[in-house]
Parts: structure tokens; C-alpha cells; sequence
């Protein structure tokens, strides 16, 4: 069994340290040999399962993302409040960057909050800088949000 | 056979007449990774297999624009995490009885023959994983499971070394509480002799 590297935490957690790793929890037979083509066939079909499928959904997470954008390479402002029209940024760059980076921080709770209307192309966002800042520096990866920006 | 390196594999799949085959490479190559590191979190084999398949789909699509600025490891990692937090936020399922159901699946296997008692332990730290928020179920589980490093998952998470070490140091008191408290009632070195 592999030792775990000795940390501080193993002070505040003496019985979780002296513990044996758990067992490796495998995969059935042959599920490896099968997987690579599995993946080809649903990539050829066109079938493929989106966790956030719905196109208001991805409007408004691409908005919201150009929003914090905005915000954040305008610093000299305390509060953001604008509307944002969506038509002027490429829809397939945006879905591809939302489905890649960002899935697991934004979901359909928190924009229903932003979101009134599933038909808008464009919102209306506030907050201050604080916690936008607050969120991009947590959360985002900024680099790659300031050349999505500058690219549109 | 040599493994071709994840940059020759790049290029390959950047080539176009050979991407499909290139791409089923890169799956072949990092799929019991990111499977094993999905599979602990989500513990049910079905939700990994979708998580995973996910995973793999949102790959083709974002890899002809993957900047190399970051390891293509670190990258799939990092679609893995996110698909594997978007999966635990938006699931409807008892995520408690997948760990029920996994000691009682004949289908259920392990890597390594152990005794009762150490399987009475090891249900217990499960359960205790899983009553962990998300994102530190997912940092409990790269650093303890996976061994990574915390600048591994820095890279993977973008989440800072620091706010990984707190995040990991508040899991595991967490846990350690969880499973000192109740029938288990371990002591270190009660829990050494299931070694």
C-alpha cells in the first residue's frame, strides 16, 4: 500500500491517516476495450447528452460570462449595470467555451436568477466590482476570458 | 507498441485524415485515469461511464482549439472535474444509496482481497466522503485517492495551492470526525491493526 506523503493533516486526522487507502473500484470487464469506440460511435451519431441543453441556458451563460468581462477590464467603475447583445459574439465559440471551462460553476439555479425572459438575446446584469472580482479570481480562468473578449 | 506521447497524438488528431484515430488513442491512453478519479466521487459505475463519456465528447470538440500552454492530462482532468461537479449539482439520485448498493453488488470489484473489518471501515469512510460538499469531495479525492499534488490540481481546478490545502485539511478533519464517531468508535491504533 502506498504511503501517503506526510502532511500536517495527518496531525488533525491521526485515524484517516493510519488507515489503508480503500479498494480500487474497477470498471466491469472489457469496459476499457469498448470505451474509445463507444465514444466514436456517439460522436458520429450526433448524440450526444448535454448536461445544459437548453438554449436560454447557454445564452445566458454567455452573457454572463461577456458581462464579468466587461466588468473586469473596466476596473475604474464600482458597479456594473449594462445590457449585453449576444448577436455580436460567435455562438458556437462561446458553447464550446461554456461546455469546456466553465460547466461546473454556473448553473440553471443561478442564472434563473439573472434571467427573466428564455426568449431575450440580451439582459440586463448588476454587481459590484467586488464581487465579480471576488468570483474571477476564484473561479476563472481571466486569461482565457480577456482573449474570448478581445477575439469578439 | 510505444505510447505515443500526448503531443504526437496532438498532432496527429491536428493533422485531420487521422483524427478519429488519434482521438481514440488519447481516450485508450487517459481513460482509466479519469475514470478512477470520477468513479471515487460518484462511486455508481453507470453515472461514471456518462460523466466519463461526457468528458471524452466535450474533449473532440474543444481540442482542435487546446492550447498546449497546459498538459493535454491536466486539461481532460480538467473537463472530468467539471463535468463530475456539474453531474453531483444537477443529480437528482440519493448518492447515499450507491454506496449501499455497491456492497451489496455482485457485480462490485476490488482490487485487492480484505477482511470484514477493514470493509466495515472502508464503507464508513465512503459514507463519509459523501456527506462532503461537492468541491471538496472532489479535492478529498484527487489529493487522498489520486495522490496528486496540490499544484497538479491548482493546474486542474484553478482554484489556489493554498485554498486546496484548507479545502483538503477541512475534509479530512470532516472524515476523520465521521468515522471515529459511532459504531466504528476507532482509535489510530485500533484502525492500524486492519492494515
Amino acid at each position: 500500500m502506498q504511503k501517503l506523503e506526510r502532511d500536517e493533516w495527518q496531525n488533525e486526522a491521526p485515524v484517516l491517516a493510519s488507515l489503508n487507502k480503500p479498494r480500487e473500484l474497477l470498471a466491469p470487464d472489457n469496459y476499457f476495450a469498448a470505451l474509445p469506440e463507444l465514444v466514436q460511435n456517439k460522436l458520429s451519431s450526433g448524440k450526444v447528452v448535454s448536461i445544459q441543453s437548453r438554449l436560454w441556458f447557454r445564452l445566458a451563460a454567455a452573457a454572463a460570462i461577456i458581462a464579468l468581462v466587461v466588468n473586469f477590464l473596466r476596473p475604474d467603475t464600482n458597479e456594473f449595470s449594462g445590457e449585453i447583445s449576444l448577436s455580436e459574439v460567435e455562438q458556437s465559440t462561446l458553447d464550446n467555451y461554456l461546455d469546456v471551462e466553465f460547466s461546473a460553476y454556473l448553473d440553471e439555479d443561478d442564472l434563473a436568477e439573472i434571467v427573466s425572459n428564455e426568449n431575450n438575446r440580451s439582459f440586463s446584469f448588476s454587481a459590484s466590482t467586488e464581487e465579480l472580482t471576488l468570483y474571477l479570481e476564484e473561479e476563472a480562468d481571466t486569461d482565457d476570458m480577456a482573449e474570448l473578449f478581445a477575439e469578439n | 507498441m510505444i505510447e505515443k506521447s500526448d503531443k504526437e497524438l496532438l498532432a496527429l488528431f491536428l493533422q485531420g485524415d487521422n483524427a478519429n484515430k488519434a482521438f481514440s488513442l488519447i481516450v485508450q491512453k487517459h481513460q482509466r485515469k479519469l475514470y478512477a478519479i470520477i468513479r471515487r466521487v460518484l462511486i455508481d459505475h453507470d453515472d461514471t461511464n456518462d460523466v466519463l463519456q461526457n468528458t471524452f465528447i466535450k474533449a473532440w470538440n474543444g481540442l482542435s482549439s487546446f492550447r498546449e500552454e497546459a498538459q493535454l492530462s491536466t486539461w481532460l482532468y480538467r473537463i472530468a472535474s467539471n463535468e463530475t461537479l456539474s453531474f453531483l449539482r444537477q443529480s437528482k439520485r440519493d448518492r447515499h444509496l450507491s454506496i449501499d448498493q455497491l456492497y451489496t453488488d455482485s457485480n462490485y470489484s476490488v482490487g485487492n482481497a480484505i477482511g470484514p473489518s477493514a470493509e466495515e471501515i472502508e464503507k464508513k469512510l465512503h459514507h463519509a466522503i459523501q456527506q462532503l460538499p461537492e468541491k471538496q469531495r472532489l479535492v478529498f479525492t484527487m489529493k487522498y485517492y489520486e495522490d496528486l499534488t496540490y499544484e497538479q490540481m491548482s493546474d486542474i481546478l484553478g482554484t489556489s495551492v493554498g485554498a486546496l490545502k484548507a479545502s483538503f485539511h477541512i475534509a479530512a478533519k470532516k472524515i476523520e470526525e465521521e468515522i471515529t464517531n459511532g459504531a466504528l468508535n476507532l482509535s489510530p491504533a485500533n484502525a492500524s491493526n486492519n492494515k
